[in-house]
């Protein structure tokens, strides 16, 4: 009904109007028509009441024939401005009284009951006359319409002109109050228009009313905030991804490793740098290609490859970590080990690899392999000499004991043939030749200590004795006691000297043979010895120092080898095996013996004693002797 | 009209008097004594219309006319009213000659005749429910409540108005309307 392209202030005035307009006519049109039959009516049941009056009075005049008197009656009927005629008849029929009535005109109209008939101009009523069931005749009243149509065209020209009126009114009304309705409407579709323009979320409608109008305009103003808020969440969040996205190309780009995104149909849609060294293809070739149809996997690797990939795009349990040989665009053949992981790229799932080329490390590893190899022949190689040459030495130690000990048994009979001549001789002897003989014994008995001295230095492999609790203070008081030092000696010792779990034999062993050498290389009786003994985590450090000549530092190796002696040894009775004998005691033990010392300025030797003793390898011999 | 009888006997009266009062109607001069005596019969006829008797719905019986004196109307009255319905019943026609019987009647004509006893008789009348009818100057102003009179060639009735009050009978204000208004003198 209504174009659907106009304004909503037209629709509007058009329904406000149209409504009124309609309300109005309708009403109006009801009213008039019934106002005009009510006149109508009015008039008609005037004229019946008139009629009927009229009819009642004239009862007895009809009923007694009394003409002159219905006359005079109907006379009076004159004062009713629209009557036309009257007439009165008898119950014949017969026109009994009159106003204004010609029989010949007016005959008595064919009804026995009330009628009311409408002629022309003229408005008929016919009223039998009855009293009490008699009937007496009949009355006829014509009645003209004009003034009635007179009254009721006035009435109408009333209604027109007031219809009329109210439509003007109406309009100008409808004109002005539906700007209530539709103004907020306009301004919202004003709003609506300027941010589709602009794309300006932050304006805003400001509200008018409380009504729907203006809940529609809280809405409105609710969803442009949502909107700006989307769309400053998603202009951060686009922003974070850029930066995401930006990290991932600075990362990917300075990767060493070959990187590639593929999507869910195995397209690679990115590759790095790296990526296009390693293969030699450009970004532009590979890109929505697979890793088969530009053969960048070897050919019997891509079964595989493919049943892994097939694996993480149907969910299943696939490595992430593979190797494979690849192939470059020149059609050199590496090793390379791939670490995939899935991602969502551009929305959709997609798979992340890293690339390394370890050909160079696969080599490495091959080499290291053979070297770990010759290094293990070698290992057996030098366990055999090792086990040689300790079977060796074991021989030699037993060689020197058997040796020593074999040799001793003629060195007495020398010695004791000797003092048997000697004495057989008496007087005889001369006293060169019994010098000489002291000597030849003199010389005996150092080769018997000297035998000693390798004896004993063979036995420190060999012979073990037992571990005991040793009191280190007590033990010094007990070698030097030992010892028989000149009386001037003095010796020293620290304050608290450990009590060593050890073997009592040997630490005895070593200090006689430091403390004894001590004394005995001292150029003066009044020495003096001083015995130091320092803990660390897993041995002690001994010291001895003398304040004798000192060694110079060109013999402080040499003194530990056996037979050496730095002094002739007709001036100082030695063996030359001492210091070796502690060497070995020590470097059994897995200790350290070392000398510092400056000529002049006296001598520290200094050793090493482990607190736990030290497991050996070979067994105990027994001793012999 | 219940019974088609009576419906045709009342049919053949109307017309005799419909034929009557045209000849009235027409003011046509009373010049036969029977005419008159009929259009009077008519009038009497007509005033039981136009009068009630207060206790007429009790009444069982129909209308009870009693007719005292003699005169040339007499024998007209009982001949014209005797079947015709009055009320819807045919009314009971008694010649009186003991007044003490007219109290028992609604309706009581009284002749011309009776000019020297009238006192009398309306003393037993007056004050009853009873409607006094005659047709003899002066006996309206006697006491009578409704006298027929002519006047030129027409027929006129008097009603004392005292009389009518007197007796209780309602009388209808159509009929005063057309009455000569008399006062007791």
């Amino acid at each position: 009904m209504l174009r659907r392209d106009l304004s909503i202030r037209s629709k509007l005035l058009v329904v406000i109007a149209g409504t009124t307009v309609l309300a109005l006519l309708v009403g109006f049109g009801v009213m008039a028509w019934y106002d005009v039959n009510t006149f109508r009516e009015e008039m008609i049941s005037q004229a019946v009441v008139v009629a009927q009056v009229v009819g009642s009075y004239t009862v007895t005049e009809l009923a007694f024939s009394y003409s002159e008197e219905a006359e005079k009656t109907l006379a009076k009927l004159q004062a009713i401005p629209d009557l036309e005629h009257a007439c009165l008849y008898d119950r014949w029929d017969q026109l009994f009284a009159g106003y204004r009535c010609e029989s010949a005109e007016h005959p008595r109209p064919p009804f026995d009951s009330p009628a009311v008939l409408e002629q022309g101009d003229e408005l008929l009523v016919v009223q039998p006359i009855v009293d009490r069931d008699e009937s007496y005749g009949t009355l006829l009243l014509s009645i003209s319409k004009r003034s009635l149509r007179h009254k009721v065209g006035q009435y109408l020209r009333v209604v027109v002109l007031l219809v009329v009126a109210l439509i003007a009114f109406t309009t100008v009304a409808a004109f002005r109050l539906q700007a209530v309705i539709s103004r907020p409407i306009l301004a919202l579709a004003e709003a609506a228009r300027r941010v589709s323009q602009d794309g300006d979320y932050s304006t805003r409608v400001r509200k008018l009313a409380t009504d729907e109008v203006g809940s529609l305009y809280d809405a409105w103003n609710e969803m442009l905030a949502q909107i700006g808020q989307r769309q400053l969440e998603q202009a951060k969040a686009e922003a974070a991804l850029r930066r995401s996205e930006q990290r991932f190309r600075r990362i990917s780009e300075q990767s060493t490793d070959a990187i590639y995104v593929m999507d869910a149909e195995d397209r690679l849609v990115y590759v790095n740098p790296t990526f296009e060294q390693l293969f030699g293809y450009p970004a532009t070739e590979v890109t929505d290609e697979s890793f088969e149809s530009i053969q960048l996997v070897i050919e019997e690797n891509r079964p595989r490859i493919a049943s892994i990939r097939e694996s993480w795009w149907l969910g299943g349990k696939a490595p992430t970590r593979y190797q494979f040989k690849g192939r470059s665009s020149t059609g050199k053949v590496f090793d390379v080990e791939a670490n995939t992981a899935e991602i969502v790229w551009d929305n959709q799932p997609a798979r992340l690899g890293m690339l390394r080329d370890i050909s160079q490390h696969k080599q490495a590893e091959r080499l290291l392999r053979e070297q770990q190899q010759q290094l293990e022949q070698h290992a057996t190689q030098l366990e055999r000499y090792a086990t040689e040459l300790e079977r060796s030495n074991h021989e030699l130690d037993q060689f020197a004991y058997v040796v020593s000990h074999d040799l001793r048994a003629p060195l007495r009979a020398i010695t004791n043939l000797s003092t048997w001549i000697e004495e057989d001789l008496g007087g005889m002897l001369k006293d060169e030749t019994r010098r000489q003989m002291d000597l030849l014994r003199s010389r005996v008995h150092r080769m018997e200590s000297l035998i000693s001295g390798i004896l004993e230095y063979s036995r420190v492999g060999r012979v073990r004795s037992t571990v005991e609790e040793v009191d280190v203070s007590t033990l010094i008081r007990e070698v030097v006691g030992d010892l028989a030092a000149p009386p001037g000696f003095r010796f020293k010792t620290g304050a608290d000297l450990p009590v060593v779990l050890t073997e009592k034999m040997r630490l005895a062993q070593v200090l006689s043979n430091l403390i004894g050498n001590a004394i005995k290389h001292h150029p003066r009786d009044d020495g003096e010895v001083e015995i130091r003994v320092e803990e660390t985590a897993d041995h002690y450090e001994f010291a001895v120092r003398d304040d004798g000549d000192g060694i110079a530092p060109e013999y402080h190796e040499k003194i530990f080898v056996m037979f050496q002696t730095l002094q002739p040894r007709d001036r100082f009775e030695s063996t030359g095996m001492g210091l070796a004998i502690v060497k070995k005691i020590i470097e059994d033990l897995q200790g350290r013996l070392w000398i510092e010392s400056e000529p002049g300025f006296g001598a520290t030797f200094r050793f090493t004693w482990p607190k736990q003793v030290p497991a050996r390898s070979s067994g105990t011999v027994e001793e012999v002797t | 009209m219940n019974a088609s009888s009576t419906f045709v006997a009342s049919m053949v009266a109307c017309m005799a008097g419909a034929l009557l009062l045209a000849l009235v109607g027409t003011r046509s001069p009373v010049e036969t004594s029977d005419l008159e005596n009929e259009v009077k019969v008519e009038f009497i006829e007509r005033f039981t219309r136009f009068v009630e008797w207060p206790d007429e719905k009790e009444r069982e019986s129909g209308l009870v006319i009693g007719v005292i004196g003699e005169g040339s109307l007499v024998a007209h009255l009982e001949h014209g009213l005797q079947n015709r319905l009055i009320d819807d019943r045919l009314p009971e026609m008694r010649r009186r000659s003991e007044l003490e019987e007219l109290e028992r009647c609604h309706l009581v004509y009284i002749a011309p005749s009776e000019r020297e006893r009238l006192d009398e008789i309306l003393e037993h009348t007056s004050g009853r429910l009873i409607l006094t009818v005659s047709d003899a100057p002066g006996f309206a102003r006697a006491g009578v409540i409704i006298n027929l009179i002519r006047e030129d060639e027409y027929l006129r009735f008097e009603i004392n108005r005292h009389s009518a009050d007197l007796s209780g009978l309602r009388m209808s204000s159509k009929l005063m309307r057309l009455a000569i208004i008399v006062s007791k003198g």
